[in-house]
């Protein structure tokens, strides 16, 4: 079992992540906020982090750049479910993968699984 | 002479540059706005008009095309020219024109040089296209939400259906595909607008392709009363994007039967003419006039023939299939008798040749 972190500001989408991501059976925290997210991670260890874009503060980009930049966050990877096409992603940052909204629960599922596999 | 001062005040008072010369292009006349136009983009010389044109070329993002094109054109008095260009440097844009003049008679008398600020059209062009881009894009986070939760109601998640119930939730469920696959025909159009239309190429089996998007349109005809026909040789792969190739054909084969009645046929091909692999489309239709057929592959464009009919569409679908076959270095082309049927025609290049498009391993 793996401890996750999912930061997306849109609560139906949190909500509609844990369950789809239920049938795993990891646990699961969530953050609404860059900062937020930041703050977590400085105080648990996690196995993935699920990252969405556009967020209210400090953006999806800064979390994942931020995160390359500390050390002890930067071997956690990064999963980012964003609206972005993946052409328009910026170069610098690094991803476990990318997703691009819409998606289905399997395609999260597999993604999440890819992931964690390493 | 009262005739000459209104016809010269007329024409400063008009907004387009308008400049008259001699049939050498020694300068004769210029109106105010020309005048200002000159002034403006710093060409104001002292030579012949062939002078200044070469400057403007030089302010444009393609000097050497323009030059070319004018230089092609020396010495040929019945040379006509329209064009819109872009002048990076200031940030306008103009669209040029010039034709020789003749009196009632056909003698020569010159030639014309007009030239009119297109600049606040393409700023609202742009507009519109960043605010459908933006628009589509803030769609996907609502979308994925409905499509998401309907995905749970229907698994199960929330408790057992009843048929009805399960019927219903379907209808939600396509109809929610469909607005999805329209967000993405309308990035997919801002895209080639913006000129990155992106391709992941790979070695396709172009046949494979041409099958799977018949056989997933064959319930559809059927459902319409449509025979659906394919015929295909083997072909070498093409080096192109799996997944654009069969929205081409996608795009296409349901167009075909969409705008056939019940009892037409629709026939898919494939062969290979040369270097290049040919897929033709062709249906026992209600067919397009003539006066259509040149604006099909315009955005938004919908022939008159599917308003009359009530045939759903976006105006998009041929757009689209246009931009992937240019992205892939090929040509499209229509040809149709109205209550005939209409017959679409795609050339792509074929990887052992490279064609026109990239090489294999560029993207």
């Amino acid at each position: 079992m793996a401890r996750l972190l999912l930061v997306e500001d849109n609560a139906d989408l949190r909500a509609l992540y844990r369950r789809w991501l239920g049938h795993l059976g990891h646990d699961l925290d969530e953050a609404e906020s860059g900062e937020q997210a930041l703050e977590l991670m400085r105080r648990v260890p996690y196995d993935l982090v699920l990252l969405d874009v556009r967020l209210p503060g400090v953006a999806g980009w800064e979390v994942a750049r931020k995160m390359a930049k500390t050390r002890e966050l930067a071997d956690i990877p990064v999963l980012i479910v964003t609206i972005v096409d993946p052409e328009d992603l910026p170069t610098d940052v690094r991803a476990a993968g990318w997703l691009t909204k819409p998606i289905a629960g399997e395609e999260l599922r597999e993604a999440v699984s890819g992931a964690l596999a390493g | 002479v009262r005739q000459e001062i209104e016809l010269r005040a007329v024409l400063d008072s008009t907004l387009e540059g308008i400049c008259m010369t001699d049939p050498e292009g020694s300068i004769r006349f210029a109106n105010a706005s020309m005048e200002r136009f000159w002034k403006e983009l710093g060409l104001t010389t002292t030579g012949s008009v062939w002078d200044r044109i070469a400057r403007l070329a030089l302010l444009t993002s393609k000097p050497d095309y323009y030059l070319a094109t004018f230089a092609g054109f020396a010495g040929d008095r019945e040379f006509e020219f329209r064009d819109e260009f872009e002048l990076p440097g200031v940030g306008r844009s103009f669209c040029g024109f010039t034709a020789p003049v003749r009196d009632a008679g056909g003698r020569l008398l010159g030639r014309i040089f007009t030239l009119r600020e297109t600049t606040s059209e393409r700023q609202a062009e742009r507009l519109k296209d960043e605010f459908v881009a933006t628009v589509s894009h803030e769609l996907r986070t609502p979308l994925t939400s409905i499509g998401g939760y309907l995905e749970l109601v229907l698994d199960g998640d929330a408790g057992e259906l009843n048929d009805e119930q399960r019927q219903f939730l379907g209808v939600a469920q396509r109809n929610a595909e469909r607005l999805l696959r329209l967000v993405g025909d309308l990035l997919l159009i801002s895209n080639v607008e913006a000129g990155k239309l992106h391709l992941e190429r790979e070695h396709v089996d172009l046949v494979a392709v041409v099958r799977e998007s018949v056989e997933a349109l064959r319930p559809m005809a059927e459902a319409n009363g449509v025979a659906l026909s394919l015929t295909a040789e083997a072909l070498p792969d093409v080096w192109g994007d799996r997944t654009r190739l069969y929205q081409l054909l996608d795009n296409l084969v349901s167009n075909a039967v969409k705008f056939t009645a019940a009892g037409g046929r629709v026939k898919v091909s494939a062969r290979r003419v040369d270097d290049w692999a040919v897929v033709a489309v062709s249906d026992t239709g209600i067919g397009i006039p003539p006066e259509d057929l040149e604006r099909l592959f315009e955005r938004f464009f919908r022939a008159s023939g599917a308003a009359a009919h009530a045939i759903p569409g976006s105006g998009l679908g041929l757009t689209i299939a246009k931009a992937i076959v240019d992205g892939h270095g090929g040509r499209i082309t229509a040809e149709s008798e109205v209550g005939v049927g209409s017959k679409f025609s795609v050339e792509l290049p074929l990887t052992a040749s490279g064609g026109r498009a990239g090489r294999p391993g560029t993207r």
